[in-house]
């Protein structure tokens, strides 16, 4: 029980990185990326091909892989989001995001193959007990990391000057382009920082499952469940609402059997928004007649 | 009657049975064609099959605006009722149909119903969700879909016990894209089509016309299903066997490029981008390691370069060079605002008041905006309401029109309680209104709009309006006929062909009115009419309230013009602070001491309060107007 809790925890906080990154453009632009899921696909591989074909060390490679795809995600944003972000409705940006999604899927196939492949984990993979649990290193290696980056991001959006303009942005758009903080750089900072959640969160990912052109959707969706659960607004709602859909999801493939692993995430969103659209987080919005 | 407008008024006439015919011949030529090649056939069948669900989808994407990632789903339960009772249980093919249709309905209506709460990324995340259970549910649960492998073998229906070939199965499929097209494009064309357009462009507004939002909502979810369902089905008979690998997301994505490429909303744009990319399809099956680049590439090339989609760009373009769509009706019957005795809401004559609000309240977060507000509007008279900005005055109104609910006190309209009940069935008691930032369908004609509020006024129904009977066809001519006379009444006549978004600002004021006024309401509000308008406009407008009054129509208008308010008001009630601080003749209002110091300020109080410049404005315009 316990030890399925745990590695429940492990899944978790990975969801909860790529639902941060859903977070972050969703206060600032309100607008998402669907193709945040290939993000996390993309940097997996280029992780992979970087540490384990090329032989970088692993940090090395790791950050490499977090600024392409944070350069990655600002193209994103510039071609296929922000030319849509205008209109009325937001039936544009979701299309041609998606439009990119499936498009990044066939280029990895393309470029890495349609087989999957293993990224061994730097911690090895022995499993080490701890308080009766055992575990693999590299889910151990997940919880730290997600405690390492959600400190950073906080440190960076409390105290940075460019991390108080997003939250300025988050808080009131319009009082923020008056006080001089130029839209346009925002936008482009926060898909920035999604695409090296989503970077990171591939590469923590790898060692744990398979890396393949596929492994995006299943995340997005799952993520994205993560985020309305606890309203995309709030961060610290976002990696207790990871953590707990990773349990609960491990829980369900334990007991109920693994063919319910997928399904319960993907009922768990219709139902949230069948019911409480807002999240448990969330904050109901007034939209002034 | 000119030649030009009986030329408008036959094609209007003609286009579905038209469209049924059109289709029957090139469907029936093209699969007598291809008839002897299997393979052929296949390629025409999947390619029948695409329409009928990108027309389907098209009702629910394209005209009610509500995105669905998720059709892939119904498409696979269509296919899927039809495997497992044809392998199961020896069931004969064609009897599924209607088995595959109730189903893929009722799941319609379950996914319409966290789509009735969300909108934008969310709606497209749980249609995703939807088509990736259906998906999950055919792999990961063998001991009912077979899992991977699936069901087979499916023979091809029959028809009185003998075996159809897969031409003569092509046959009836085309049979079923005429069908899909003549419904489909019945629908678009009729009240209820307009009232998806309507929810698609300003749910609100749809709301205070009478149109049950949620309902419609429901209704575009569960037809598009049936669609997909359909097809689903007879895709198993094509198929001759069913597993999971075509209901993938990719397929869901490729019928919504299908609609979006084709043109959404308009009739037979699904037409022309289910068969161009079913053929792509075709050209592509040599290059499947780049399926998806294509599809991707060319969803956002259509996004660029044509957001109308290929038939609707096209169509915009004609408009352009001046074949204006057929408005131009002659000589128009001139709107008669009375509300005579065959009208269907007459003003009651019984005694009382028509509207009353008593002892209303409504709070945001602590703040009071209405507080202990009570107050009659007798029959037939023009009451305005004047005060501050801040006063309340927009939350009263919202609150009669059950925008908002009350957080406590009473609305009775003759008697009968309004309040929390929700806006369309307000709006069904004969309670109609105007906005003070303009809520018109935008991209919709200035007919279009006023065909809209007419809706109360029409009565068929959905069944009616798919098969759209001769009667249905007669009610819009007729429907047409009055919206075209009112748009004359309030001076817009040459306006009818325009979007609403592109009249000038005083244009859609009295565009605004005229939809509000169709569905010949008891009591009429109005929010700020005058706002934005210039003189000659203020004194039409007042003309306009005038003649509806005298017409028998009872009006309840907020307005900052005093001497729009003076000319015209029977009565008015002043706000402020969300409390009525006097009331009366406009004559005894304006004398109001309490009226005055609120506007003013006194000696008593020689610190003006703030925000007030507005409202000193407005009291140098009492002034003015009244010497």
């Amino acid at each position: 029980m316990l030890q399925v809790l745990a590695s429940g925890v492990a899944l978790g906080s990975i969801y909860a990185l790529v639902a941060l990154g859903f977070s972050m453009t969703w206060v600032t632009t309100q607008t998402l990326n669907f193709a945040q899921g290939e993000l996390v696909m993309v940097g997996a591989f280029v992780g992979l091909v970087l540490h384990v074909d090329r032989g970088w060390p692993l940090l090395a490679a790791a950050l490499a892989s977090i600024v392409i795809v944070a350069l990655l995600a600002v193209v994103i944003q510039q071609v296929a989001v922000a030319p849509f972000a205008k209109g009325v409705t937001s039936i544009g940006w979701i299309l041609s995001t998606v439009a990119v999604s499936i498009m990044l899927r066939n280029l990895g196939e393309l470029a890495w193959g349609r087989e999957a492949r293993r990224f061994p984990s730097p911690v090895g993979e022995s499993l080490v007990e701890t308080v009766g649990i055992r575990l693999q290193p590299q889910q151990l290696l997940i919880m730290a990391a997600l405690v390492v980056i959600v400190g950073l991001l906080s440190v960076f959006l409390g105290r940075s000057l460019w991390g108080k303009a997003l939250e300025a942005v988050a808080q009131n758009r319009d009082a923020a382009a008056l006080a001089g903080i130029p839209p346009a750089v925002i936008a482009a900072l926060a898909y920035a920082i999604s695409g090296g959640l989503a970077a990171a969160a591939g590469i923590l990912l790898a060692p744990v499952t398979f890396v393949s052109a596929h492994m995006g959707l299943s995340l997005v969706i799952k993520s994205f469940a993560v985020a309305v659960v606890a309203g995309l607004a709030s961060f610290r709602g976002i990696v207790l609402a990871g953590i707990a859909f990773g349990m609960a999801e491990a829980l369900v493939a334990r007991y109920l059997g693994p063919e319910y692993r997928d399904i319960f995430g993907l009922v768990l969103i219709v139902a949230v928004l069948a019911v409480r659209p807002t999240g448990i987080f969330g904050i109901r919005k007034v939209v002034k007649v | 009657m000119s030649a030009m407008a009986r030329g408008g008024v036959v094609a209007r006439r003609l286009q579905e049975p038209l469209g049924l015919v059109a289709v029957l011949a090139v469907g029936s030529s093209v699969v007598w064609w291809y008839g002897l090649s299997a393979y052929n056939s296949r390629i025409v069948a999947v390619m029948g099959l695409s329409i009928v669900v990108a027309a389907g989808l098209n009702l629910l994407t394209g005209v009610a605006g509500q995105l669905s990632l998720g059709h892939a789903g119904f498409y696979a339960v269509g296919a899927y009722t039809t495997a497992m009772l044809v392998v199961d249980h020896d069931w004969p093919l064609l009897a599924t149909v209607p088995v595959a249709a109730v189903l893929c309905a009722a799941l319609g209506l379950l996914l319409a119903a966290p789509a009735l709460r969300v909108q934008g990324p969310y709606l497209a995340m749980v249609t995703i969700a939807f088509g990736l259970i259906v998906h999950d549910i055919a792999v990961e649960f063998p001991d009912v879909t077979n899992g991977p492998a699936g069901l087979f073998p499916i023979a091809l229906p029959r028809i009185a016990g003998r075996e159809l070939t897969l031409e003569e199965l092509n046959y009836l499929i085309v049979a079923v894209v005429a069908l899909t097209m003549y419904t489909t494009s019945s629908l678009i064309r009729s009240r209820w089509g307009r009232t998806l357009r309507a929810v698609h462009g300003n749910e609100l507004a749809a709301g205070s016309l009478g149109i049950p939002v949620v309902r419609v909502k429901r209704l575009a979810f569960v037809i598009s299903a049936v669609y997909a369902g359909v097809a689903g089905s007879l895709f198993a008979a094509v198929n001759g066997f069913v597993n999971p690998d075509p209901f993938t997301l990719e397929l869901s994505i490729l019928f919504l490029v299908m609609v979006i490429i084709g043109g959404a909303g308009s009739v037979w744009g699904p037409v022309f981008g289910a068969v161009a990319l079913t053929l792509l399809d075709r050209r592509l099956s040599s290059l499947a390691d780049y399926r998806l680049l294509v599809y991707g590439g060319l969803l956002l090339l259509a996004l660029y370069v044509v957001p109308d989609g290929i038939v609707g760009t096209v169509r915009g373009r004609l408009r352009r060079f001046g074949r204006a769509p057929s408005t131009a009706v002659a000589a128009v019957e001139p709107w008669d605002p009375d509300l005579g005795p065959d009208a269907a809401r007459p003003t009651p004559a019984g005694d009382g008041p028509l509207l009353e609000a008593r002892h209303l309240s409504k709070s945001f977060a602590g703040l009071r905006a209405v507080d202990d507000v009570s107050f009659a509007v007798e029959r037939g008279r023009i009451h305005a309401i004047v005060g501050p900005n801040g006063a309340g005055k927009t939350t009263l109104l919202n609150l009669i029109s059950g925008v908002e609910r009350p957080t406590t006190g009473d609305v009775l309209l003759a008697g009968a309680p309004l309040a929390g009940r929700p806006t369309h069935e307000i709006a069904r008691e004969g309670v109609a209104r105007t906005f003070q930032n303009l809520a018109l369908f935008a991209d919709l004609t200035a007919l279009d709009n006023v065909l809209i509020g007419l809706h109360l006024r029409a009565g068929a129904s959905v069944p009616q309006a798919l098969a759209r009977t001769p009667a249905v066809y007669r009610e819009e001519q007729a429907l047409r006929d009055e919206a075209l006379a009112l748009l004359a009444f309030v001076g817009l006549a040459g306006d009818a062909g325009t979007r609403a978004g592109d009249l000038p600002q005083g244009h859609q004021r009295l565009l605004e009115i005229a939809r509000a006024v169709a569905s010949r309401p008891r009591l009429l509000l109005l929010d700020e009419p005058a706002a934005g308008l210039n003189h000659t406009e203020i004194d039409a407008l007042g003309a306009l309230v005038s003649r509806l009054r005298d017409a028998g129509m009872t009006v309840l208008f907020i307005e900052h013009h005093m001497d729009l308010v003076m000319r015209l008001s029977d009565r008015v009630t002043v706000l402020d602070y969300g409390r009525v601080l006097a009331e009366g003749t406009p004559a005894e209002v304006q004398s109001d001491a309490a009226v005055v110091e609120a506007y003013l300020g006194t000696a008593a109080s020689p610190t003006p309060r703030p925000e007030r410049g507005a409202a000193e404005h407005q009291t140098k315009e009492i002034i003015d107007a009244h010497g």
